[in-house]
């Protein structure tokens, strides 16, 4: 990766620039424009949306051979400027150069899998139709001579009357010959005549072009053959599918847990490294309590959260995720959804707001918005650090089901309510929504299986994984230092303490005296005749109103609460926690049915700033957001009481 | 047997066909996203499985294999191929 596309400096990739000619990457859905992307900018690449919709945008900038640079963006796929969805209108808007708040491309660069190639000149007609300075690059070369296929490149360029060249951006210098040509931009050959984008003609010019280029279709990829006959079985298929989604969990918990125990350790080490150093006050268990045990509390799960996208972009590479999609396609359909849902539902098992992404490919606007907003109930990563919390405490570590740990069926009977229930909640919004509502098509193309390319899973996993640890930095230090105040407020003057009956000089005793009596604690008790159905006491609604910004503050909020109370062993405090007032005084809070009351609760409610964000900018206003904000912390409160109900009896 | 037209969604799994064209009833906008696609006049298109509930149903065509629901499958019009109306059910024995 010598004469290569470092992006130069730190401010590369930033807005575009207007100095910096923009070359737009378009090709369909899995031609290898991502990889082609990546191996032109790098890891700094810039990802958000078009402005106004949430349409995934990747640019980058890419220094040329020449000294020079330009940015690039890697467009949505698409297989025709006729535009039938968000995503694809971007395409179009964006080519011709209409698109608010970005530049005007100067040139095009259209990627096509040669294996592909009839279809892909079929969008090459359309872009070569805008006049702009294009080329195109072929990818999966090397699958076309594989398989049997061949074709001319100078006869193939001579045809189309643009440079063409190979590419293989899986390899370190596999894009070098588009790099060489990129600098030459401004005077790359164009067609006499453009092509005709009429349906007949241009079957005829593809038709011509094919010929001229000796062109010779590779032969169906013979392994991938073989692998479908199992994994599209109606049995072994949907066995293995099941096997798949069993082992994609199991994976995620089984592997992350070693990193995610020395990374616990260290915190911990660390957090006695500060108490042992500056003796224990209030300012201290600021660091070693909030900001240590807080932040150390979340920061346990980005080996879980880096492996869970590690999964989902292999599984994608590989070509697994069409295979989920075509096999669940009639179990969408149930909930009015189509098969591309499933792919929106698997995203959001990471987050929703990647979820939420995904379903810009989906035609349909009905389908579209009940995706959206259905799937956040799905079970994020930010519900995993409460989850493991809340289970650790309910059931014991040695307890097994039929042989299975006991706490690893109640996560993946958690994780199964959370699909069900977007299910439903995404039936409701279609039938809601479904008065007028045209039919679109439902077209998904089936890729060959194929090894995936690290770079594109490393670019995968680094990105919400720097955008994770970018919201600890901010939401969840920012949270717990508010909170940590509002716990510690008002201070308890001496004489205060004593005439309660509390030895100024106990710093344990203070604390916790502080606490009951903090502003948090008011704030607490004022939302009870909200929780106390659901078996919450101040302490917890303290931590569930601190969550609704993000999920995985309640960890951090509980670890303040309990650390004050017995730095030495917070889990053992939480565990000990009892009822301080009220008709319950003195039964300790954490019972089976509050700790499921908890658990149901994270599953239903709406508690992510971000993604209310990402639904607001994406339907256009705050109606939507508000109504499921809405909506869904009343089911979470429904269904909360329901568990707690029903523990409550049996337990 | 060679010779007449039906629509894609009848033929069987392992059947090839030859695309003839598209229903009347197709909107403007699904039809164009087929022929986008590839399903012009001429083009041969290979039945290749359903799925477990019978739809989608995964066809091969200019060299690509893809997904179609029943729901679009019906607008395409084909004219069985010479093999296929010889043994129509070709690829089940395969399957
Ligand atoms: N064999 C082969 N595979 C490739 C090549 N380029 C990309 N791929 C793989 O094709 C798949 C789809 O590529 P991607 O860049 O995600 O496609 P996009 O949907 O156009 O962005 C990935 O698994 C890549 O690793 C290539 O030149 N040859
Ligand atoms: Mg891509």
């Amino acid at each position: 990766m010598s004469a290569h596309c470092d992006p130069g400096g730190a401010q590369a990739g930033s807005t575009a620039t207007a100095e910096r000619p923009m070359v737009a990457l378009v090709g369909a859905p899995n031609a290898g424009k991502s990889t082609i992307f990546n191996a032109l900018t790098g890891l700094r690449v810039k990802t958000g949306n078009y402005p106004g919709v949430t349409v995934g945008r990747s640019q980058g900038s890419c220094t040329l051979p020449d000294g020079t640079a330009v940015d690039v963006e890697d467009l949505p796929g698409t297989y025709s400027l006729e535009p039938i969805s968000i995503d694809e209108r971007i395409v179009v808007d964006l080519l011709h150069g209409r698109l608010d708040g970005v530049g005007e491309p100067g040139a095009v660069v259209v990627v096509a899998d040669a294996t592909t190639l009839r279809t892909s000149l079929r969008l090459l007609a359309g872009v070569l139709a805008l006049g702009r300075p294009t080329a195109l690059v072929l990818s999966m070369h090397d699958e076309l001579v594989a398989r049997g296929g061949r074709l001319d490149l100078d006869r193939l360029a001579r045809a189309v009357g643009i440079p063409v060249v190979i590419a293989d951006g899986r390899k370190r210098s596999g894009a070098a010959e588009l790099r060489d040509l990129l600098p030459g931009w401004a005077t790359w050959t164009a067609p006499v005549v453009a092509p005709p984008t009429d349906p007949e003609g241009c079957t005829s010019w593809i038709g011509s072009v094919l010929t001229t280029a000796g062109y010779s279709s590779a032969q169906e990829s013979a392994l991938t053959a073989r692998i479908d006959r199992v994994l599209l079985h109606p049995v072994a298929g949907v066995a293995v599918f099941f096997a798949v989604m069993f082992g994609f969990f199991q994976t995620i918990f089984a592997l992350a847990a070693p990193a995610q125990d020395a990374i616990g350790t260290g915190i911990e080490r660390l957090a006695t490294a500060v108490t042992g150093t500056f003796g224990d006050s209030a300012p201290v268990r600021l660091v070693s309590d909030g900001l240590l045990g807080g932040v150390g509390g979340v920061l346990v799960f980005v080996p879980q959260i880096a492996l869970l996208f590690v999964l989902i972009a292999a599984l994608e590479q590989v070509g697994y995720l069409s295979r989920a999609a075509f096999l669940m396609d009639r179990v969408m359909a149930l909930a009015g959804l189509e098969g591309r849902a499933f792919v929106a539902l698997l995203s959001s098992f990471a987050c929703a707001i990647p979820g939420i992404m995904a379903t810009r490919t989906m035609p349909s606007a009905r389908e579209r918005l009940a995706t959206m907003l259905s799937v956040p109930l799905v079970t994020c990563s930010a519900r995993l650090p409460v989850y493991t919390l809340l289970i650790s405490m309910l059931i014991p570590a040695d307890a097994r089901w039929a042989g299975m740990s006991a706490r690893g069926a109640t996560m993946f009977g958690l994780y199964l309510l959370g699909a069900v229930s977007m299910m439903l909640a995404a039936r409701v919004a279609t039938l809601v929504g479904g008065a007028r509502h045209t039919l679109m098509p439902f077209t998904m193309e089936m890729p060959p299986y194929r090894l995936p390319a690290l770079r594109s899973v490393v670019v995968a996993v680094w990105l919400p994984v720097k955008g994770f640890l970018h919201k600890m930095g901010t939401v969840i230090v920012a949270s717990t230092i508010v909170l940590w105040a509002l716990l510690n407020l008002p201070v308890q003057s001496a004489a205060e303490l004593r005439s309660h009956g509390v030895d100024p000089g106990d710093g344990s005793a203070v604390a916790a005296y502080t606490m009951e009596h903090s502003v948090a604690a008011g704030i607490g008790r004022a939302a009870s005749p909200v929780f106390d159905p659901l078996g919450f006491d101040w302490r917890t609604n303290v931590a569930v109103i601190s969550s609704l910004a993000a999920r995985e503050t309640f960890v951090a909020t509980m670890g303040q609460i309990t650390a004050a109370s017995d730095p030495s062993d917070p889990s053992q405090a939480l565990e000990d926690t009892t009822f301080d007032r009220g008709p319950h005084a003195g039964e300790p809070v954490f019972t089976s049915a509050t700790l499921a009351a908890l658990l149901v609760f994270f599953v239903y409610a709406l508690q992510c700033m971000a993604t209310i964000a990402t639904l607001r900018r994406e339907t256009g206003g705050w109606r939507w957001p508000l109504t499921v904000f809405g909506a869904y912390f009343a089911l979470a409160w429904a269904m909360a009481f329901l568990a707690h109900t029903a523990v409550g009896a049996f337990a | 047997m060679s010779g007449t037209t039906r629509s894609l969604v009848e033929l069987p799994a392992g059947a090839s066909a030859t695309v003839v064209g598209l229903s009347d009833d197709a909107e403007p906008h699904v039809a164009r996203r087929l022929v986008d696609l590839g399903l012009v006049p001429g083009t041969e298109v290979t039945v290749v499985r359903r799925a477990p509930l019978r739809d989608p149903t995964l066809y091969r065509f200019a060299d690509t294999a893809m997904c179609l629901r029943a729901a679009q499958a019906r607008l395409v019009t084909v004219r069985l191929s010479v093999a296929a109306a010889v043994a129509p059910r070709a690829g089940v024995t395969v399957a």
